[in-house]
């Protein structure tokens, strides 16, 4: 459930919104109230829901495969000091190269399609998921392991009840920087190469200097990641943690 | 019969256990004594095949240990904070039976925390479900190292208690790991004394009687005057014979 303090610091902040935009009065900076009502607009006309939609299952795919490519990766890693250091320099090279750079090389390489346009977002995440991950692989306590081992617990119990709970904390930590992280990037991917999802739609209310669309197109996405938010990632984070 | 015969195990290349030649009967229950780093738990991992290099062999009526049931009572309870204290005998079950599981921790008086987390637990019913966990499978060998330190006297006897109930029922053969001269004098049958670097049996103690002692009982403290009186120096590793 949402929080007392959550509603009242989002509703603060949407007070301060109208007091700017009045005290400012000018085109380029709508008040709280016409983008809400350009947001109901867009959601009539239906427009905005498909765009949504596609931008969230392009975040929903580019999130699965990067956690999962990350994640394993990062288990490997922390585990096996060799791979690492073989790894380490493309790893350090992947969290440098910037977003845009990994984008245009995409597009350019395998054309304007999703595939591209999905493989640049994955690539862009991939080195912060293994980067936390591998952090994690390294502070499981071996403690724990011999009791699986002198027990003779199966590998597929040791590595489900008795590794993977030590490095749930930083599997979350990465999954909640990585979905912001993600869709950032597949707006800019979007604007770049796409003629659909939410980007595509953004770059068109730019052309038209149309920002009233640009803020309600943005909140109604930012409203979605606040939902998976507070209804996906923060129970599952409690859940993990409850022993604690 | 469990027979130890480790003709080297080195850590950072020095040796801390060579030509190590134990012996120990079926169902026996052997305490270990000797100085810290003396390599006691080294041993016992081992026996415990955590530890795997070693050039020796460590048979159990003549056959590799790697199969065979083993409980280990470590000198923290090692119980892992995420699960439950059931499922904490769960992992390690062999026969996942609910029923076993739970009769055996009612068995310790902990029917009121089967679902409660190891935190949640006192220092002295933490080693009690590492008790019913070393126990749950019937070990053929169990190794127990010093698993009473750091408790306080009436639960460390209660425990002493529990584990002498459990050993009846079960006969394993023990080792059991101590710094507790007393301790080893009321459990065991057989007394190993050790010196370190690298390690070596010093002196063998047979203990004759027929019931196990309750460690307040007089006769262990003539036992153990007995032994210290002749040997002085042996809980340090020396055997300079007064």
């Amino acid at each position: 459930m949402i929080s007392q303090t959550r509603i009242t610091s989002i509703f603060a902040i949407f007070i301060f919104w109208q007091i700017l935009a009045v005290l400012i009065s000018s085109d380029t900076f709508p008040s709280c109230i016409d983008v809400f009502k350009s947001l109901y607009f867009h959601l009539l006309e239906g427009e905005l829901l498909f765009h949504l939609f596609i931008t969230l299952g392009r975040v929903l795919i580019a999130f699965i495969i990067a956690m999962s490519i990350g994640v394993f990766f990062g288990i490997l890693m922390g585990n096996y000091k060799k791979l690492d250091s073989l790894l380490d320099t493309l790893l350090i090279i992947g969290l440098n190269i910037p977003a845009l750079v990994t984008i245009i090389i995409c597009y350019i390489w395998f054309g304007l399609t999703d595939t591209a346009a999905l493989l640049a977002v994955i690539i862009n995440k991939v080195p912060t998921v293994i980067v936390t991950v591998r952090e994690g692989a390294r502070t499981v306590d071996q403690k724990y392991m011999q009791i699986a081992q002198v027990y003779k617990v199966s590998k597929f119990e040791t590595i489900t009840k008795v590794y993977l709970p030590q490095i749930y904390p930083y599997i979350m930590a990465s999954a909640r920087t990585g979905l912001s992280l993600i869709w950032k990037i597949v707006l800019v991917v979007e604007l770049l190469g796409r003629s659909d999802g939410m980007g595509f739609q953004l770059s068109m209310f730019f052309q038209f200097f149309d920002i009233t669309s640009i803020m309600a197109y943005s909140s109604a996405f930012i409203i979605v990641i606040l939902l998976i938010e507070t209804y996906i990632l923060r129970p599952l984070e409690r859940k993990v943690n409850s022993w604690r | 019969m469990l027979d130890i015969n480790i003709k080297c195990k080195k850590y950072e290349n020095i040796s801390i256990i060579q030509d190590l030649s134990l012996q120990i009967q079926k169902n026996d229950f052997l305490s270990i004594v000797g100085p810290s780093g003396c390599g006691k738990t080294t041993l016992l991992q081992i026996i415990s095949t955590l530890d795997k290099s070693f050039e020796g062999e460590v048979l159990f009526n003549k056959r590799e240990l790697d199969e065979l049931n083993i409980g280990f009572m470590f000198q923290d309870s090692r119980l892992i904070p995420w699960l439950s204290i059931y499922e904490n005998i769960l992992l390690v079950s062999k026969s996942k039976d609910e029923e076993e599981i739970i009769d055996a921790l009612i068995e310790v008086g902990l029917e009121d925390y089967i679902e409660s987390y190891p935190k949640e637990l006192s220092g002295g019913m933490k080693r009690k479900v590492a008790l019913v966990r070393a126990f749950i499978n019937k070990p053929k060998i169990l190794l127990l190292d010093e698993p009473f330190i750091s408790l306080d006297h009436p639960t460390a006897q209660a425990l002493r208690e529990e584990l002498l109930k459990f050993y009846k029922k079960y006969k394993p053969t023990v080792i059991f790991v101590t710094h507790n001269l007393k301790e080893a004098i009321s459990l065991s049958s057989r007394i190993v004394f050790l010196d370190k670097k690298p390690m070596k049996i010093i002196y063998e103690y047979k203990i004759e009687k027929d019931l196990f002692y309750n460690l307040e009982d007089p006769n262990i403290d003539k036992v153990k005057e007995k032994l210290l009186e002749k040997y002085p120096n042996i809980l340090s590793g020396k055997i300079d014979i007064n």
